[in-house]
């Protein structure tokens, strides 16, 4: 489970920069859910997995004043993003665990569908999708460690082996595979903070 | 009463214990609407008293009253209070009134009953008591069951602060609750935003809050505009202070990004749906396989992250 911040680089190429003039700014933040297969070796964790998510940023519509200015209006304006995504991933944790360090780094990559929906306030909304991939790098901190009680009886009781705090910065490039479209690559590195329940 | 369209239905319940010369059971008495405006007050003919049940929680009797009075109990025989017959003669199985076919109470009933004249609709906020009594054969009263009825004669004070934004075919109006003009005004309960342009008014729907969208208006026109408290009993305070808007196009984010060469071709919406429901699908399947194996080979380890 986890808490991303991106911005996506709606602006880019355009002069106007829309998403600036309408949510300023604000990054997007959202929630994904993933669950991955994993396959322990002695050098290390691969696994494959699946994840979809919701998040989203609103701002005003604006209007032009008497002088062509831009004003901010009272009506809203939102972009909602569903991305669903399939992963490749490796986490370096038993050669860590080895040397008593109860921290793994770890690196993935994605290949993600976003669908899209712009609403206004009394206009239509819109929707769509852009699809297109991403590479992330972050650290998986176990906690197991900290309570050995507590962690044999998640173990015993719902089969839980580890869970981990995660924290991981990636970039996405998300625009048909550079056919263009609603580009919502990210704008620059984003950065995503989890709770990871290995089974 | 009738329901008043400024205030949800009202339906209060007062129960008192009341002691009768042989007895002292707990009784309670429903009454419907029991907050009045000055409106309804002033037209108290056409505001019928609805008693829609009692409960004398056991006691017996042979018949029962039923009074109207500016005191709690509706004493009798006290000269300090006004108290006067509304019903009687009705059978002790009775927890209701009026049945079909019977004469409803008006609030002008119970009022004139309390002493009240159509002057005192435009004072100070005050109560009356409607009351049934259960009375055996002698007369003597067993029990009695009282509900007040409040009457909210204080306007509340007129917003202040109002302004406006630009909306598309609308305009948002903004505003803060008005200062006291009155040593007890009633608070304000609801809102409501006016605007006017020729020879034509909007009104926007009712609010508890202080901002309000009020829509159906004509871009490019210009609109004074003012805001109406009410209080919980449907009072109406005097007008804020006029203020202008003019509504406008706005563009929302996805007409900026196109205005702007933004592109929105490829992909598919309705692959994240199906997307969505293939990842559930293959999840379930997942932690169902990954149960079975926990049981057989607990060493496995699959993750969710």
């Amino acid at each position: 489970v986890r808490v991303e911040r991106y911005r996506p680089a709606l602006d880019s190429g355009l002069a106007a920069r829309p998403y600036e003039q309408v949510f300023g700014s604000d990054a997007m933040w959202g929630a994904r859910l993933e669950y991955a297969k994993t396959w322990p070796r002695r050098f290390g964790t691969p696994g494959l997995g699946l994840g979809a998510g919701y998040m989203s940023v609103s701002g005003h519509g604006l209007y032009l004043d008497s002088s062509g200015t831009y004003q901010r209006s009272g009506d809203d304006t939102a972009l909602h993003l569903i991305p669903v995504s399939v992963f490749a991933m490796f986490r370096l944790d038993e050669p860590l665990r080895r040397l008593g360090l109860p921290m793994a780094p770890y690196a993935r990559v994605d290949l993600v569908h976003v669908t899209w929906i712009a609403t206004g306030t009394d206009q239509a909304t819109h929707t769509g999708g852009t699809s297109g991939w991403s590479f992330g790098a972050g650290l998986a901190l176990f906690l197991d460690d900290l309570d050995r009680t507590l962690s044999f009886e998640m173990y015993r009781e719902m089969g839980v082996r580890h869970v981990m705090l995660t924290i991981e910065a990636g970039r996405s490039f998300i625009d048909d595979f550079g056919a263009g479209g609603f580009r919502l690559s990210s704008d620059g590195w984003s950065f995503a903070g989890g709770l990871g329940f290995s089974f | 009463m009738r329901s008043h369209s400024r205030r949800a239905a009202a339906a209060a319940v007062t129960a008192l214990a009341l002691a009768g010369p042989t007895s002292a059971r707990a009784a309670s008495l429903t009454v419907d609407d029991t907050l009045i405006s000055i409106a309804e007050c002033l037209d108290r003919s056409s505001q019928a008293v609805t008693l829609s049940s009692w409960d004398f929680s056991g006691s017996s009797g042979s018949t029962i009253e039923i009074y109207g009075s500016d005191t709690s109990g509706c004493a009798t025989g006290d000269t300090s209070v006004s108290t006067a017959v509304l019903a009687s003669d009705l059978s002790s199985s009775r927890t209701s009134y009026p049945n079909s076919g019977e004469a409803e109470i008006t609030l002008a009933d119970v009022l004139s009953a309390a002493g009240k004249t159509v002057s005192d609709c435009e004072g100070t906020d005050f109560r009356v008591y409607v009351c049934v009594k259960l009375l055996d054969s002698s007369g003597s009263v067993v029990a009695t069951a009282s509900a007040g009825i409040k009457l909210q004669l204080e306007r509340p004070p007129a917003p202040v602060g109002v302004s406006t934004a630009v909306g598309e075919r609308a305009l948002w109006v903004s505003w803060s609750a008005g200062d006291a003009i009155t040593a007890a005004p009633a608070a304000s309960a609801t809102y409501q935003a006016f605007a006017s342009a020729g020879g034509q008014t909007y009104a926007s729907s009712e609010t508890s809050g202080t901002t309000v969208r009020l829509g159906g208006l004509e871009n490019g026109t210009t609109y004074d505009v003012w805001v109406v408290a009410y209080s919980a009993a449907g009072n109406a305070s005097t007008k804020s202070e006029l203020t202008v808007g003019t509504p406008q196009h706005v563009s929302d984010f996805y007409e900026l990004y196109t205005a702007g060469g933004g592109s929105t071709s490829g992909g598919c919406a309705q692959g994240g749906a199906a997307g969505l429901l293939s990842l559930a699908g293959v999840i379930g399947v997942l932690r169902r396989r990954a149960r079975a194996r926990r049981r057989v080979a607990p060493r496995r380890e699959g993750a969710i992250s």
